[in-house]
């Protein structure tokens, strides 16, 4: 059987918290805690006009998936709600392949 | 979409589709979810990957909805204040008893004084926007009807210009929106660039269009400009950004249009056949050549040339126009001048261009016909009609800074009762000077305030609450651009009830049968819309909620196919038949035909005695993620995503005024003060500070003198009072100045 | 003519009445004529443009008559 993954395009992230909030909904989290979130590095300006300003969600150990949703044949709730449509989620061996084809700004997590 | 709207789980859940709008409140997006109640209470939002425009994503708005909807501090019944103005004094009353006593007042107040002494205030974006006109005018029967922002410094102006200079509909980037197969359909074309001017829609989703398309399009290739005086993410990742000093922006369109002429980049044809005024408008951009303008705007001239060339070769390339285009006296000119740019670059009613709406069209132009039902001559007492024609003939409002004139001084008649819907305006929303309007509103003697929740402005005001119902919980339709540029429109289902909560549509229903029961033969939202929707469609409500979505087919370059004009002839329905480069109707209202740049009321060069004083241009007005203007401050979640109003200051600056990371620092000028949050950035320019608008503390005293803190950190108490454009539009929200020290308190 | 008489015409012949007028006569002397100022022409919605009167097709909400530019007269 295949690891599954989470790749996250945060070229196109686009720092909404959608995946954070969406993720508290689906696992009935508190305040203070997370199964996912959102990371700034930056805004710094490397040279002038040339600016660094990402977002990336990190899964935490509270993620599992959404095994249940995925199970049922949804997309996990981070996917889904993602509003840059820059989550996607599948075997790690798939989305190595998309990374691959990306080729910039994109990082995988196996939570 | 699939036709079942409602459905039922297994473990008793109804899950239901439906279209967001308001409230709580954003534009009219429509995004797709699905809401799910079981017990009766709404347990979770999840988005619709049926839905066309936003396939499933969802904003942390509505993924919070249970939070607002469920909130302890919401209002959802009827209430009577029993204590004093200002105090936290009320009892629960019948809706019966609610009206009742409205309806008493309200025909009191006619009889003795004349139906104009009573006055509907409107909030921006929200649902009530369709309503809150028809409450006026055909349900209350007052001409008399508000949208309290200094200028119309909202939409209004773009709408305005739009109908002067194109006689078109609301001009929107073309985002495929109106094909069920977006992007993918052979008669799009993707825009090579996309020039975003003063507008973050990723945020802000504005009046309709899904912000997060712009990120569609630049995966699918589309190259990126902005111009802002802020470097955003979205600049980041932008191939120019034009960071110009705030208020300036006519001088920047002019000196564009300089280069794209004067190199005869312009697209001929277009011009020759379809636009008029050209001769006068090249004469007129030969004063902004790129070396003045560079010296106006801090953007070098070498980036002016090589974005024009760009915007003049570049096919097709959108210009998106923002916020910025209303909130400065010299809007207007910078909106004609960014619609002639539009225009001779050929990027007019094209693939990937620009959209347009017919001049008058779909559902939404039933709120503005209802004032048929006004007589001439009451219609002739609109406060501010007469002296301001560039406003009153396309805007069916009240002029804004003239109503405040008017509540100050009774002229040219007293004021004496209010009608609040969803608008929290004593907060930093929209009214310049809300402590001003504040202390003027105090002379109503009898006021209705309709919302979801105890707003400062409602505190303060209110002597009837009626309670609104979330989106969520009562049935609608949402188009975007509010029907002037309809790219789709959704059925909003209502799913469940919060307490005894009427809608918008509901109480004009219920108002109008009492008061003029020959305008309102309804008797539910359902039998309204279905009226609404079969003449002009030939389906109805239920249909439309069985479609989920319906995009009407979209016609290019109707200027070609008599599409525009109401006379069926080919050309554009302005009173040339032409794009007006150059303008009949300013010209006849005393106004330059053409556009031209003047300096902001006070800046560097128009005041630089007081810019000694007040060292920093102050911009303020950008959104966030987690609220729609002063909504949302009480939802917890949103609020630990987003727990104070932020100042930004460039950190040279902020080291020398001895300010850290996250002190609270106050924000002064000549007309108030503020205190808000510092965050120290680079993206901003070290001589320019942005505030944030729309705060109050639900979590303060609600009672007088607190309000929710309404006064702590409220931006808009440094904005002056009627400094507006010459045509009655703008007002200069986005560019005034102030100093920033420090709060030791 | 006078205003009066021009008043009382019906719309769509202001606009002709003016325009043959303008086919000899210079536009000071068609206001002359007519005892009426450039500004009351515009305010009834007429505007002298290149030597010819043109007429701006929509009032704003000066009018509520259907624009017959609707949706299901466009796409039947």
């Amino acid at each position: 059987m295949s690891q599954y993954g989470l790749l996250i395009d945060y070229e196109y992230c686009t720092g909404c918290h959608s995946c954070e909030v969406s993720c508290k909904n689906e696992k009935k989290l508190g305040r203070g805690v997370y199964g996912i979130k959102l990371a700034e590095i930056g805004p710094f300006e490397i040279t002038p006009g040339n600016w660094e300003w990402n977002y990336v969600p990190c899964p935490t150990k509270l993620c599992d998936l959404c095994a249940d949703r995925v199970e049922r044949g949804e997309k996990p709730a981070c996917v889904l709600h993602c509003l840059g449509l820059a989550m996607d989620y599948g075997p790690v061996e798939e989305l190595a392949k998309k990374m691959a084809e990306k080729g910039k700004k994109v990082v995988m997590f196996v939570p | 979409m699939e036709k079942e709207w409602k459905k039922q789980q297994s473990d008793g859940t109804i899950v239901v589709r439906t279209c967001g709008w308001s409230p709580p409140g954003d534009h009219p997006v429509g995004c797709g979810m699905k809401l799910h109640i079981k017990d009766g209470r709404l347990v979770k939002v999840e988005g619709d990957p049926e839905h066309p425009i936003s396939q499933g994503r969802l904003c942390v708005r509505c993924l919070t909805l249970p939070e607002y909807v469920h909130h302890p501090q919401r209002v959802i019944y009827p209430m009577k204040r029993v204590g004093k103005r200002g105090e936290d004094k009320w009892q629960r009353i019948s809706w019966d008893e609610a009206l009742d006593i409205i309806c008493d007042k309200i025909r009191y107040y006619t009889d003795n004084y004349g139906a104009e002494s009573i006055i509907v205030f409107g909030g921006t974006g929200r649902e009530a926007c369709l309503y809150y006109y028809p409450l006026a005018f055909s349900a209350i029967g007052t001409p008399n009807c508000c949208y309290p922002l200094s200028g119309w410094s909202c939409y209004g102006p773009r709408c305005s210009i739009t109908d002067y200079i194109l006689g078109a509909g609301y001009p929107e980037i073309d985002f495929a929106g109106f094909y069920p197969d977006r992007y993918d359909n052979p008669n799009y074309k993707r825009p090579e660039y996309l020039v975003i001017w003063g507008k973050n829609p990723l945020m802000s989703n504005p009046d309709g269009f899904y912000g997060h398309s712009i990120i569609d399009l630049m995966k699918r290739g589309t190259k990126i400009i902005c111009v802002d005086p802020r470097i955003t993410w979205l600049g980041t990742r932008a191939e120019h950004v034009l960071q110009l000093r705030p208020g300036t922006d006519t001088a920047l369109a002019l000196g564009l249009l300089n280069v794209i002429i004067n190199e005869d980049l312009y697209d001929h044809d277009f011009v020759e056949n379809w636009t008029y005024g050209f001769e006068e408008l090249k004469q007129r951009v030969q004063e902004y050549p790129p070396e003045k303008v560079a010296e106006i705007t801090w953007v070098p001239k070498e980036k002016i040339i090589e974005v024009a060339r760009i915007i003049g070769t570049a096919k097709p390339c959108p210009i998106q126009w923002g916020l910025a285009v209303d909130e400065n006296p010299n809007g207007v000119q910078l909106g004609h001048a960014i619609l002639a740019l539009i225009a001779i670059t050929g990027n007019l009613d094209v693939p990937g261009g620009i959209t347009i709406g017919p001049p008058a069209a779909l559902m939404g132009k039933w709120r503005m016909e209802t004032r048929s039902q006004l007589s001439e001559e009451l219609w002739a007492k609109r406060i501010g009609a007469e002296q301001w024609p560039a406003l009153s003939t396309a805007m069916a409002t009240t002029h804004p800074d003239e109503t405040l004139d008017t509540l100050e001084t009774g002229k040219p008649y007293k004021l004496r009762m209010g009608w609040f819907n969803s608008s929290n305006f004593i907060t930093a929303t929209c009214s310049a000077q809300p402590d001003r309007w504040y202390r003027a509103l105090q002379s109503l003697e009898f006021n209705v305030v309709q919302d979801t929740f105890m707003t400062p402005t409602a505190m303060a005001f209110a002597d009837i609450f009626l309670p609104l119902p979330t989106f969520a919980e009562h049935d609608g339709v949402v188009l975007t651009h509010f029907g002037r540029n309809a790219i789709f429109m959704g059925a909003i289902n209502k799913a469940f009830e919060v307490g005894e909560c009427k809608s918008d549509i509901e109480v004009c229903i219920e108002l109008g049968k009492r008061l003029h029961p020959e305008h309102w033969p309804w008797n539910t939202a359902e039998e309204f819309f279905n009226d609404q929707l079969k003449p002009e469609f030939g389906f109805d409500f239920n249909d439309l909620r069985e479609k989920g979505v319906f995009q009407p087919p979209y016609e290019y370059k109707k200027y070609e196919k008599g599409l525009l004009r109401f006379d069926g002839e080919p050309g554009f329905n302005t009173v040339t038949g032409l794009v007006e480069l150059c303008s009949t109707l300013f010209e006849a209202w005393g106004e330059d035909p053409l556009p031209y740049y003047k300096e902001p009321p006070y800046s560097p060069y128009s005041t630089p005695e007081l810019f000694k004083e007040y060292p920093f241009i102050l911009t303020s007005g950008a959104r966030t993620f987690t609220s729609f203007h002063s909504e949302h401050r009480q939802v917890p979640t949103l609020r630990e995503i987003t727990p104070d109003p932020i100042v930004e200051i460039h950190p040279e600056a902020a080291e020398r005024l001895g300010i850290k990371d996250g002190d609270w620092v106050y924000l002064e000028n000549m007309f108030g003060k503020c205190k808000q949050k510092a965050k120290l950035t680079k993206t901003i320019n070290p001589k320019v500070v942005h505030a944030s608008h729309g705060w109050w503390y639900p979590e303060k005293p609600a009672e007088e003198p607190s309000l929710f803190g309404v006064w702590e950190s409220n931006i808009n108490t440094l904005i002056p009072h009627k400094h507006i454009g010459k045509l009655g539009f703008g007002a200069p929200f986005k560019c005034l100045i102030c100093k920033v020290y420090k709060a030791e308190d | 003519m006078d205003k009066q008489q021009f008043l009382n015409m019906e719309e769509a012949d202001r606009l002709n009445y003016l325009n043959t007028e303008a086919a000899t006569k210079d536009f000071a002397t068609i206001c002359a004529e007519l005892g009426m100022t450039k500004e009351e022409l515009n305010k009834l919605g007429y505007y002298f443009v290149r030597n010819k009167f043109m007429a701006k097709p929509m009032k704003g909400y000066g009018t509520t008559i259907r624009s017959g530019n609707e949706y299901k007269d466009r796409f039947k």
